[in-house]
């Protein structure tokens, strides 16, 4: 445990300069959003950004401040026992506490993976991998593996992956429904949603088509493009009232990962569509549409 | 005896040899049905440069879900890196490919991993390829992550197996270290994948967070983008959600705790059927958010007792071969 002290040093030393930099944080933003985004931020997104800029310094200096008391702490710990006992401490600290008054999970995971990276050698050096026989390699090896994807925050490494987070969904009727999605408009006007069912096994369209929304909007024309060929390549299942996945199981085949509804394309033949669009329409709670915004357009 | 000692013995604590052949079963099922009710050749019509939304860059980096989930860290484990030495597939490969996995399942469901369990290493390698499209995207994730992890546990396991079509297998009956160790690891790869996503609850939320999910709202909401033409399916398990929120603060807190001490099933291991039950609940109960984790709820098939069936039958034959009434009280245990 000798190196535990200038561990402790090191993170106490991190923790105290991050503190000091929160306080220049805010001019930083415009360059974490040019990395992010891959654009300049434009005058009138400067608003909600300082906003967002406020929330991530909070989150930024409670969780720095925490840590300079933790790894404080650490320098005091002289065997693993006491450390087991700090991670234990810090853990329960941060869950009743820190987590409340922090927002983003990637500042709580950061922490995390300082407090317990010790850990990561400790059962290294507990398992001896070379000294065991071939069945206890494997298990001390999963694990391992499992242990490190318990530190490392947003590790994914398939089949592989750290855990979905905790699930805290306040729903606020006054604010309007969204419904944002993939629709076929026919020469005549008439449209129809184009369904993830089209697209299974590509299940979550809408995180497809914010990415490109966001963040290459170069890119959305041949996306289009590419939900018009499923489309024309799936049109004669669709046609006979089925999704692709039914193709051969029927009713009985494996279950879309999130359920889709039924929608009659048997009257939206290729030839009869004129466009694809990404629409988002907003609708009051008595289902009354607000508005309706056309995100991204292509002529079939 | 602490606890490692404890482990250790379990580890080892012998289990019948119809349990490797009863998940195998099990779990080739699940991916045949998988494969055979999806169409991968669809990624052919896709050109290569939209193939850039992987996990890392389509979620939110801060709330670190799968903030790792990079370009070089999901092509390496999916092999996807092949891409870097192959063209794109086109629509006939990945669709001759898909065949040919079916196959390689069917073939492997009655005759076994073969030579060295080669034949469990090609599905595992076919399959990541195949579900690797969809895995770059952060999709499927808890849906197939287990029957992933098992079918490489099969392939890794060195122990002969059993209700293959081959000589070379061990009695469904008996029982040894090596298949304890089998049983042991397919309950330590739940036992991973439920804590992992326990202590993310334990971590990035708080205990008062514990009570701050609104399913019953959320279903409600749901309901309601269903009837404005979103593209959800209606389940009879909705209505019986909306409007009790009630349920909200205790089904959050069973299924979190459930998941911080689902471990000492490791050690507890009668109280599979339990555990079972609860999962079973809970994953039926996440239809009513249009939710259906089918591998995962499928999996837990593989701790069904299927022992106790060779038992009956092997009793059932000794009767009527001896025409005895009474057959070896060691068998009826």
């Amino acid at each position: 445990m000798n190196w535990i002290r200038p561990y402790a040093i090191l993170l106490l030393c991190v923790s105290i300069v991050t503190v000091i930099l929160s306080f220049y944080m805010m001019d930083f933003m415009p360059i974490l959003y040019k990395l992010y985004r891959g654009v300049e931020i434009t005058p009138d997104k400067m608003d909600k950004l300082r906003i967002f800029g406020n929330i991530l310094i909070h989150d930024v200096r409670i969780i720095a401040m925490f840590s300079s008391i933790t790894f404080a702490i650490l320098l005091f710990v002289k065997n693993i026992k006491q450390y087991f006992l700090l991670v234990a401490i810090g853990l329960l600290v941060h869950f009743l506490f820190i987590a409340e008054i922090t927002e983003y999970a990637i500042f709580k995971r950061v922490y995390k993976l300082f407090l317990m990276l010790p850990l990561l050698w400790i059962f290294f050096d507990y398992f001896k991998f070379k000294k065991e026989n071939y069945e206890k390699r494997i298990t001390h090896g999963f694990l391992y593996l499992m242990f490190v994807f318990l530190i490392v925050p947003g590790l994914y490494a398939p089949p592989f992956f750290s855990g979905i987070q905790g699930w805290t969904i306040e729903i606020d009727k006054k604010e309007p429904i969204l419904i944002e999605g993939v629709f076929l408009v026919r020469q005549d006007g008439k449209e129809i949603r184009y369904t993830r069912g089209i697209t299974n096994p590509i299940n979550f369209l809408q995180r497809i088509d914010n990415f490109f929304i966001n963040k290459h909007p170069d890119k959305l024309e041949a996306l289009l493009t590419f939900y018009e060929n499923i489309y024309i390549k799936q049109y004669s299942t669709l046609k006979e009232g089925k999704i692709p996945s039914q193709v051969i199981m029927g009713d009985f085949s494996y279950p879309t990962h999130n359920p889709v509804g039924a929608f009659d394309y048997s009257s939206f033949p290729p030839s009869s569509i004129k466009s694809i669009k990404i629409i988002r329409k907003r609708y009051r709670w008595n289902r009354e549409l607000i508005d309706k915004e056309i995100l991204a357009s292509k002529e079939w | 005896m602490n606890i490692l000692e404890t482990f250790n013995k379990k580890l080892y604590e012998p289990a019948p040899a119809s349990f490797i052949g009863w998940s195998r079963i099990v779990i080739l099922l699940i991916l045949l049905w998988k494969f055979l009710s999806r169409d991968y050749s669809i990624f052919g019509l896709m050109p290569e440069d939209l193939a850039i939304a992987y996990a890392g860059n389509t979620f939110d980096p801060l709330d670190a879900y799968v903030a790792l989930g990079f370009k070089p860290i999901v092509d390496l484990f999916t092999f996807h890196w092949i891409h870097a030495f192959l063209p794109f597939p086109t629509v006939n490969m990945l669709y001759y490919l898909q065949l040919f996995l079916e196959a390689m399942l069917v073939v492997t469901l009655f005759f076994g991993g073969g030579y060295k369990k080669l034949n469990y290493l090609i599905i595992y390698i076919v399959s990541m390829y195949l579900l690797g499209f969809i895995f770059s995207m952060g999709a499927d994730i808890d849906e197939i992550f287990i029957p992933m992890q098992i079918v490489l546990l099969l392939f890794l396991f060195r122990g002969k197996e059993t209700y293959i079509l081959s000589s070379n297998q061990q009695n469904p009956l008996n029982y040894s270290k090596e298949n304890g160790w089998f049983f042991s690891m397919v309950l330590l790869i739940f036992i991973g994948y439920y804590f992992l996503c326990g202590f993310t609850k334990v971590i990035d939320i708080s205990l008062w967070d514990w009570g701050r999910c609104e399913v019953a709202n959320l279903v409600e909401l749901n309901k309601i983008k269903i009837a404005v033409g979103d593209d959800r399916a209606t389940f009879f398990m909705r209505d019986l959600i909306v409007g009790n929120s009630w349920m909200d603060i205790p089904g959050t807190a069973l299924i979190y705790l459930e998941h911080l001490m689902i471990p000492l099933l490791f050690f507890k291991r009668r109280y599979i059927a339990f555990a079972w039950f609860i999962y079973f609940s809970f994953h039926l109960t996440s239809l009513s958010l249009n939710l259906f984790f089918t591998g995962i709820f499928l999996s837990w098939f593989v701790f069904l007792p299927v022992h106790r069936f060779d038992i009956k039958k092997l009793n059932i034959f000794k009767r009527f071969k001896r025409g005895d009434a009474e057959a070896s009280p060691l068998l009826e245990e």
